[in-house]
């Protein structure tokens, strides 16, 4: 693995146009969808999600230089973050508490009259929905991305102890929120 | 205590599940090969002249086109979410531009981006996509204001691209396109600084000084300023 040369940079300059290029695709190729699977789990929609990936990894090829080889997915994933933070903060200015978040699911749409699978996902969503924002994103990284906790600091920045204690008060809250929701359809069942 | 707990979908099925299927959706192949597209395309600066957005009180710009029409996140808080530049153990301060040396042709544009700041960057929007997977309907109104975007995004990498390469002239052109386009555009103060950059390359120092006081006076805390100055400054050495 390269390591950071001391003006900061990643040793990439030396490459050719087309090599660079390649790099480029290469990021595209090995990133691109689990960083879209990201931005959904981090509560928006596709055509948002689609906007948002194309916007990040055009960032991301203009700081391609900068990038430590191995450490990609930090770099994208702390960009993701970002976006979504910023995103989610603009809409808390801009759209009433009452109005739809994030995810527009179909105001028709009832979980029973969607496909299993996107019931399914739904469900997850909708548990990630109720997650105060900064907790979620640890979590996300950590469970369902299976990020490591330095990974994680490094692409927040954000200390180790930071990570630890968001990562701890996201687990109890998902799983009580889990709990809630199997609960309920216990009982809507059982009627 | 760096490893971590358990991952809860090693102990939980039903959460195991709901992963597993929020693994099964993705990217349509249209958007994938539109990154790859943009990979294709993209300018390839030399590291050198880079140019890295400023941070902090930057008037950052991200449009993101949304089903309930375009947001254009226009960032001026004093938050500075730098980017992750690299796994270093210390991330480089993102809000201290490097001071040029006044002996210097020309300063280099050294501007550190902030995340908040996206630019969608295609200028075209994909033909009718037939192997998408789910996909919300948008708003025609989102896609008309996404495009115009687009268009200005197009307008300020034609302009930054044009001054990379030494091409004053077309850069200026550029510049008085985007204008005539958009008068009230999102990118004004960047497109200021590229043309007073311009100017200076071109060796006309008095215009470029006098486009630099204009707009230091018109915008004194624009995440611009210090670069502005900076040009002003070695304009006045002409």
């Amino acid at each position: 693995m390269e390591k950071p040369l001391r003006d900061g940079t990643s040793g990439r300059e030396g490459a050719s146009d087309s090599e660079r290029r390649e790099q480029l695709r290469n990021l595209v190729r090995e990133h691109f969808a689990s960083v879209w699977r990201f931005l959904r789990r981090l509560g928006f929609e596709h055509d948002v999600v689609d906007d948002a990936a194309q916007d990040l990894f055009f960032v991301a090829f203009r700081r391609i230089d900068e990038m430590v080889p191995g450490r990609e997915r930090a770099f994208l994933y702390g960009a993701a973050a970002r976006i979504a933070l910023e995103l989610k903060r603009k809409r808390s200015r801009e759209i009433p508490d009452e109005s739809i978040g994030e995810r527009a699911v179909a105001s028709t749409a009832t979980p029973e009259t969607l496909l299993d699978e996107e019931r399914t996902r739904e469900r997850l969503y909708r548990l990630l929905d109720e997650l105060d924002e900064r907790f979620r994103v640890v979590f996300v990284m950590y469970e369902l991305e299976a990020m490591t906790m330095q990974e994680i600091s490094d692409a927040l920045q954000i200390p180790m102890g930071t990570v630890s204690s968001r990562l701890r008060s996201a687990r109890e809250d998902f799983k009580a929120r889990l709990e809630r929701q199997r609960a309920r359809t216990r009982r809507e069942v059982g009627q | 205590m760096t490893t971590g707990p358990r991952r809860l979908v090693h102990d939980d099925a039903d959460l195991a599940s709901m992963l597993a299927a929020a693994d099964n959706e993705g990217p349509s192949e249209a958007e994938f090969e539109r990154a790859l597209s943009l990979a294709d395309r993209v300018p390839l600066t030399a590291p050198s002249t880079i140019w890295r957005w400023l941070g902090p009180t930057l008037a950052g710009i991200a449009v993101m086109g949304t089903t309930l029409g375009v947001v254009v996140m226009r960032t001026s808080t004093s938050a500075n979410i730098p980017m992750p530049v690299e796994a270093a153990a210390t991330p480089r301060p993102p809000s201290a531009p490097r001071v040029e040396a006044a002996a210097a042709p020309m300063p280099p544009a050294v501007m550190t981006v902030s995340v908040d700041e996206l630019a969608t960057v295609t200028t075209t929007r994909p033909s009718a996509d037939t192997s998408a997977r789910r996909r919300d309907t948008a708003a025609p109104k989102a896609s008309a204001a996404h495009s115009t975007f687009a268009e200005e995004v197009a307008l300020v990498a034609a302009a930054r691209s044009a001054l990379e390469r030494g091409d004053a002239v077309a850069c200026k052109r550029t510049v008085e396109q985007y204008h005539e386009r958009f008068r009230a555009g999102t990118f004004a103060q960047e497109l200021e600084v590229i043309r007073i950059e311009a100017l200076l390359m071109n060796g006309e120092g008095s215009r470029a000084q006098a486009a630099a006081e204009r707009f230091l006076a018109a915008n004194e805390r624009s995440p611009y300023a210090d670069r502005v100055r900076s040009l002003a400054e070695h304009a006045s050495h002409r």
